[in-house]
């Protein structure tokens, strides 16, 4: 599973496709640093642990990639590849992800590296994700999700 | 869904949960680049909003953006309404400033070149750029508290450029202590950088002159040489448009009324949730004006080191500073009454008429400045506020051109051309240092400014002072 850009006037939309939740947020994530740099050119020597919460699904998704573009403006850090997502308690069901009050959350480890100016090139500076048109749902090959990038 | 009002306006009607109309400035032409675009959908989203007042507006240089359209306007009514990081975009006090010059382009010709690299050398620029000075959280507070006032206190500037700076360079009811630590971390390495995207710091030349009178005013003449410098309040100014965002979806529930788009997330601005987004706004549009304060001051020292010339004989003086990304608590006529609102401009520039009591004095029989951006290549205008723009539309005009194609179809179209060459056979001398920027922002991405201005002009919410012409850029 992967991902495509989808054209928008002033920003970046991506549609992402996963097999499982795990898999949808896992390619997310590699979407988003897929914008700002080639992946190819990280080592992966450090890791990174992120742990977001969100009243739904939906904004667990924004909450996450938020958390995944800020390990890159605070700390310089490139995501390479995913080494664990976690979703942790409740155990997400398309029905319970429609129940706003159930609350959501999760916890994934990623491998990267440090930005270093001088082997890598950041394409694109992304301001923030964005919460318009931000969706995720389940379709017949698995998951579905929306993400808008202010650039 | 669109219905023609004028020549420069078609109505949003009132559907569903509308509250007003919208209202759109535009033209038949540009109306068809609008094509598909979503911005309608937009204008009529935010007339959702509670306290809305009269009407929700986009200017003619209107873009998909999201929440808000870029090129957005509403105000709220201080009791009943509310106020919304993404009516303010991320870049908060993302903005420009011009500044004069005793030069003619004559002079300058055949230094050009000189000055783009020198500028290029002398101004941090690029994605997530760090400044030359890393400041402490201490120090940082003083400049959200403080905004120009800070820059120039260091010796970035004198006092003078304040008296032509939006506000003085420093928006009221800032408090530093509401700008998360994130936002705080973020904004120590990046004061006084340009950044990237469509930012930029151009030389321009006076190309013609429409308003004499108002031109002679501002101190613009034929053939001058003028600066333009495009920035805002970089990581910093993002992070708390994140933080209250995220904060504000949150609570989106306790509202009382459903959002079109979680986009619009917002908090009522008697709410303490309002107020101090409010507060962290206004530190991070203080940060934005100290930051262009600095900007503006090295490129001064740039003309003066590059020109071997002193700064009496360049005697480069700021025209005048104008936000295009803010939230202010203003004063207009509603109904034959003045009240107190909270005029959200998402894209788009303030424009007071003549008399109005925040003008410094030298501009306040003709007017606020407006200065338009073109987008690199183009040039840019300067207009002038009128009392039009002060009854219709909140005191606002639009900010620039707007842009008609996405960024990956310009990447598309720009492919296997040098957009590099183009702007040098175009008389532009260009560097930037992001390697898809110059693609991302060529001229053909953009609505035609020329038209944008015209409506503009047309309806009369600002008059046309002068158009520049581009002759050197520095793009991050």
């Amino acid at each position: 599973m992967g991902y495509r850009i989808l054209d928008h006037t002033a920003d970046i939309g991506v549609e992402v496709r996963g097999e499982t939740l795990a898999d949808l947020f896992s390619q997310a994530a590699l979407a988003l640093v897929d914008l700002l740099t080639d992946r190819s050119l990280l080592t992966g020597e450090a890791e990174r642990m992120i742990r977001v919460e969100g009243s739904d699904l939906d904004e667990l998704w924004v909450n996450y990639l938020r958390e995944v573009l800020y390990l890159f403006n605070a700390d310089n850090f490139l995501v390479k590849e995913i080494l664990q997502i976690n979703r942790n308690l409740p155990v997400i069901t398309l029905e319970e992800s429609k129940d706003k009050s159930a609350g959501v959350s999760l916890e994934a480890h990623f491998s990267g590296e440090i930005y270093n100016p001088c082997r890598h090139a950041v394409n694109t500076e992304i301001k923030a994700v964005t919460y318009h048109r931000a969706e995720v749902k389940q379709t017949p090959a698995g998951w579905q999700g929306v993400f808008i990038v202010d650039v | 869904m669109l219905k023609k009002i004028d020549d420069c306006r078609w109505e949003v009607p009132m559907t569903g949960g509308m509250k007003v109309p919208g209202v759109i400035y535009t033209s038949e032409r540009l109306l068809k680049d609008m094509g598909n675009d979503e911005s309608q959908k937009q204008v009529a989203n935010v007339a959702h909003l509670p306290g809305i007042v009269k009407y929700s507006l986009a200017m003619p240089d209107v873009h998909w953006g999201y929440g808000f359209p870029i090129g957005g306007v509403a105000a709220f009514d201080m009791d009943s309404g509310i106020i919304s990081p993404g009516g303010v975009g991320y870049d908060i006090n993302c903005g420009c400033r011009l500044m004069t010059t005793r030069l003619a382009y004559d002079e300058i010709r055949d230094s050009i070149k000189d000055l783009v690299t020198a500028l290029f050398q002398n101004i941090p620029s690029g994605v997530g750029s760090k400044g030359n000075l890393k400041l402490s959280v201490k120090e940082e507070k003083k400049v959200l508290e403080e905004g120009s006032g800070w820059a120039v206190r260091q010796g970035f500037g004198t006092p003078e450029d304040l008296e032509t700076t939006e506000d003085g360079g420093r928006m009221e009811r800032a408090d530093p202590d509401k700008v998360s630590d994130r936002a705080l971390e973020r904004g120590r390495e990046q004061l006084g950088t340009l950044g990237s995207g469509n930012h930029f710091l151009e030389i321009e030349v006076v190309e013609e002159i429409f308003d004499p009178v108002a031109a002679a005013a501002f101190g613009l003449e034929l053939n001058q040489v003028v600066v333009m410098i495009h920035s805002g309040s970089r990581g910093l100014g993002y992070q708390v448009c994140d933080d209250y965002l995220a904060r504000m979806v949150k609570h989106s529930g306790e509202l009382g009324f459903p959002l079109p788009d979680r986009q619009l997330a917002c908090a009522f601005l008697k709410d303490r949730r309002g107020q101090d987004y409010y507060a962290a706004m206004a530190a991070a549009a203080n940060y934005a004006w100290a930051n262009r304060q600095m900007l503006m001051h090295w490129t001064r020292e740039t003309f003066e080191k590059t020109l071997h010339k002193g700064p009496r004989e360049i005697g480069m003086k700021l025209l005048y500073d104008v936000c295009h990304n803010i939230a202010k608590i203003e004063t207009f006529p509603v109904e034959g009454k003045q009240v107190q609102l909270c005029v959200h401009r998402k894209g788009a520039t303030r424009a007071l008429p003549p008399g109005h009591a925040a003008l410094p004095g030298a501009y306040r029989k003709v007017g606020q400045p407006v200065l338009i951006p073109g987008n690199m290549g183009t040039g840019s205008y300067v207009l002038v506020g009128t009392e039009k723009a002060y009854m219709d539309t909140f005191g606002s005009a639009c900010h620039g051109a707007g842009r008609v194609m996405s960024r990956t179809q310009a990447m598309k179209a720009g492919k296997g051309r040098s957009i590099h060459r183009e702007m040098a056979d175009l008389g532009v001398t260009v560097m930037a240092s992001g390697r898809g920027t110059l693609s991302e922002e060529m001229p053909a991405a953009y609505k035609n400014l020329d038209e944008v201005v015209a409506v503009v002009h047309r309806a009369g919410l600002a008059r046309k002072v002068a158009r520049l012409r581009a002759v050197g850029c520095i793009k991050g």
